[in-house]
């Protein structure tokens, strides 16, 4: 079976004032059909920029330096733009953080569903035939409202005309999510789509993620830096630090015996009890600075573990049982 | 639709405070002469008989509380008197030059909107490209031109040597539509000029910000075309800020009317102002600066409706 999403060797470099900065340097992970994998990491680590990566929105001053992104065995990189806009939100799509400010405040929510269905259906229209409001579909319409009400926001054929500052945030999440599967995605994207939401709300979104991605077999890319919620919902996990994939592997044996003194460093941050507003317990000393990073493991200069050969250079993958490892502990397991 | 009438007359209700205030003002505009107001009025070789009764016309006998009450009772009913000069009545005079002030503000609006808008977009669109630092240079020169000079210059290469402009004066619409736009053409572009650059600005930069805005990010994520993107989503919230500007920028406006007016020597209220002001024909000024406020916050009305009817999130505040 083909991969949803194959990522190889992907180099996100941006182009600042003050240097290169090498937001994700050599990144490999695969999805298949209908499996949650989860991506975490400290914030800084890389996630954010490797969703954009996928999807080609990384912007001036970014670039992609290197490597491919394969979504149904096609380099995304080599879309021509109408190939990308149909693939947006037609065949991948992203649910964003702080969804209040991923809506326009000036629109309906359910028009803006609307747009983006009426996009991959009948395809864009000039602006002036959208300002005056020509461009409306009933058929779209009636599919946002059955949508609204899938993710369950109550009364959606009201609050299909109410504009986002009206919705509350687990709400506009829902509505968030709504978005994103609302023209059948193979993959969504969701980048931290529980952070800054309490945890009752954010057990809601995830029963409703498991349960409509089950229903429609969507894969998902969970992006999260909080491990507890991996722990819950994903099939696979894979834990990046500074730019690089640290550990790739089934959820239950990562999370349960982690081969990267930086997965277990990540484990032991993990709050105790389910406390929300706790920040994460901070691993001992600081994320490289990604203008300056170490030229040997990345993770060397906090890592508990270190040897002297660390120093030298970053360890490549290695396998161990069904997951890859980037750590030369691990090499000693292969042996 | 309730919500939105609460909120337009929480807005009515506002208007009350500003305009007494202005009114203080106004009233004050003759009491704060040095000395006595009559006597300055009417100069040192005045008789003291002529003073005297120029005293009982201001009705500068009454204390002054009772003189403020009485201009605030007469202003509301439109009565400001008589002129000092002409013995014409102040709010028929208003009346008379308001359509020529109004005729050139307006159509000085409407040229600095027309330019500002494509320009200033077209610059944010553009950033950094050519088309961009033409918008910026000419809005720069837009800024720093002064009006009187760019009228006479207008008068100069346009009016003087082509019979289709006058060089003098001013037709309105309502009486002759083409001579009307034809010598209301240069002042207005005179007038408007300024403008337009500062809205040329306040766009591309409004457009700037808003195509970084999180909801730009989602269109483009979800395959959404970029001219729906840039000219449905990011005009409208862009075009929401300069909007109230206009209102805002109504002072500026007037006052450079006054001195277009001079310059095309169009009868409209700045040239009453000024002839007033030398004549210290104090029962115009008043009027003229009574009609002023009275206008500011007409206009500023305007503009929160038609905010409140774009911007859904301005009635929610109002009700905070
Ligand atoms: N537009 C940008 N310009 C410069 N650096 C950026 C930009 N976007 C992200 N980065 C850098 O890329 C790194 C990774 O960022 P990000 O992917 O957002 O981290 P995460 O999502 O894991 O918290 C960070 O060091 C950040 O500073
Ligand atoms: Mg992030």
């Amino acid at each position: 079976m083909m991969s949803v999403l194959q990522v190889d060797g992907l180099h996100t470099y941006f182009d600042t004032e003050n240097g290169i900065v090498r937001a994700v340097e050599g990144v490999d992970f695969s999805i298949e059909p209908g499996e949650i994998v989860g991506l975490v990491g400290e914030s800084g680590s890389g996630k954010s920029v490797t969703a954009s990566s996928i999807m080609n929105l990384v912007e001036r001053p970014g670039r992609i330096a290197e490597g491919t992104v394969r979504y149904d065995g096609q380099d995304v990189f080599d879309l021509s733009k109408s190939e990308l806009q149909d693939l947006r939100g037609g065949e991948i799509s992203m649910v964003f953080q702080d969804p209040m400010n991923a809506f326009n405040p000036t629109q309906t929510v359910g028009r803006q569903l609307h747009d983006v269905l009426r996009t991959h259906r009948n395809g864009a229209v000039h602006p002036v035939k959208r300002i005056l409001g020509l461009d409306h579909d009933e058929d779209c319409k009636e599919a946002v409202v059955e949508m609204l009400d899938a993710v369950g926001i109550p009364n959606p054929e009201a609050r299909y005309s109410d504009y986002p500052h009206e919705f509350s945030g687990g709400m506009i999440q829902r509505a968030m999510v709504g978005m994103a599967l609302l023209c059948d995605p193979k993959l969504v994207l969701a980048d931290e789509p529980t952070t800054g939401l309490d945890v009752s709300i954010e057990r809601q979104i995830l029963e409703l993620f498991n349960d409509l991605v089950e229903e429609l077999n969507t894969a998902v890319l969970w992006i999260t830096h909080d491990l507890s919620v991996v722990a819950k919902l994903c099939d696979r996990v894979v834990v990046m630090y500074a730019g690089k994939v640290m550990e790739v592997g089934p959820t239950d044996v990562v999370l349960s015996d982690p081969a990267n003194p930086y997965t277990e460093a990540l484990l032991d941050s993990i709050p105790r009890y389910d406390r929300p507003d706790e920040e994460i317990r901070v691993i001992e000393g600081d994320v490289p600075d990604p203008l300056n990073r170490p030229d040997g493991c990345r993770f060397a200069d906090r890592c508990p573990k270190v040897h002297e050969r660390c120093h030298d250079a970053h360890p490549p993958q290695y396998e161990l049982g069904d997951r890859e490892v980037a750590c030369y502990l691990a090499e000693e397991g292969t042996k | 639709m309730i919500r939105l009438v609460r909120y337009l007359f929480g807005r009515l209700l506002w208007a009350v405070p500003v305009l007494l205030g202005a009114s203080v003002v106004t009233f004050m505009i003759m009491q704060l002469t040095p000395g006595d107001p009559a006597r300055f009025i009417l100069g040192q070789r005045a008789s003291e008989g002529a003073v005297m009764e120029l005293r009982r016309e201001l009705g500068l006998h009454q204390p002054i509380y009772a003189q403020y009450v009485e201009f605030v009772v007469d202003a509301a009913q439109g009565d400001f008197g008589q002129s000092l000069q002409t013995r014409e009545d102040v709010m028929g005079m208003l009346l008379q030059r308001l359509p020529y002030t109004a005729q050139l503000s307006l159509a000085g609006l409407l040229i600095a909107v027309v330019v500002s808008f494509p320009v200033g977009v077209i610059g944010a669109v553009q950033e950094g490209k050519f088309a961009d630092h033409v918008s910026r240079v000419g809005a720069l020169l837009g800024i720093s031109t002064p009006n009187f000079w760019l009228g006479l210059l207008l008068i100069l290469v346009f009016a003087v040597p082509s019979e289709g402009f006058p060089i003098f004066g001013m037709t309105l619409v309502t009486e002759d539509p083409i001579d009307g736009i034809t010598s209301t053409l240069l002042p207005a572009i005179a007038l408007g000029t300024a403008q337009a650059a500062l809205l040329t600005r306040l766009l591309r930069g409004g457009m700037l910000d808003e195509l970084q805005e999180g909801y730009v990010r989602t269109a483009r994520a979800y395959g959404i075309d970029e001219r729906e993107t840039t000219y449905v989503y990011a005009l409208k919230n862009a075009v929401l800020p300069t909007i109230t500007v206009i209102g805002l920028q109504l002072g500026a406006l007037l006052g450079g009317a006054v001195i277009v007016e001079q310059v095309f020597g169009i009868p409209g209220i700045g040239r009453m102002a000024i002839q007033a002001i030398f004549n210290k024909d104090f029962p115009v000024i008043q009027g003229i600066t009574m009609l002023v406020a009275v206008a500011f916050v007409a206009v500023n009305l305007l503009v929160d409706v038609l905010c409140a009817q774009l911007d859904p999130r301005i009635i929610l505040g109002g009700e905070k």
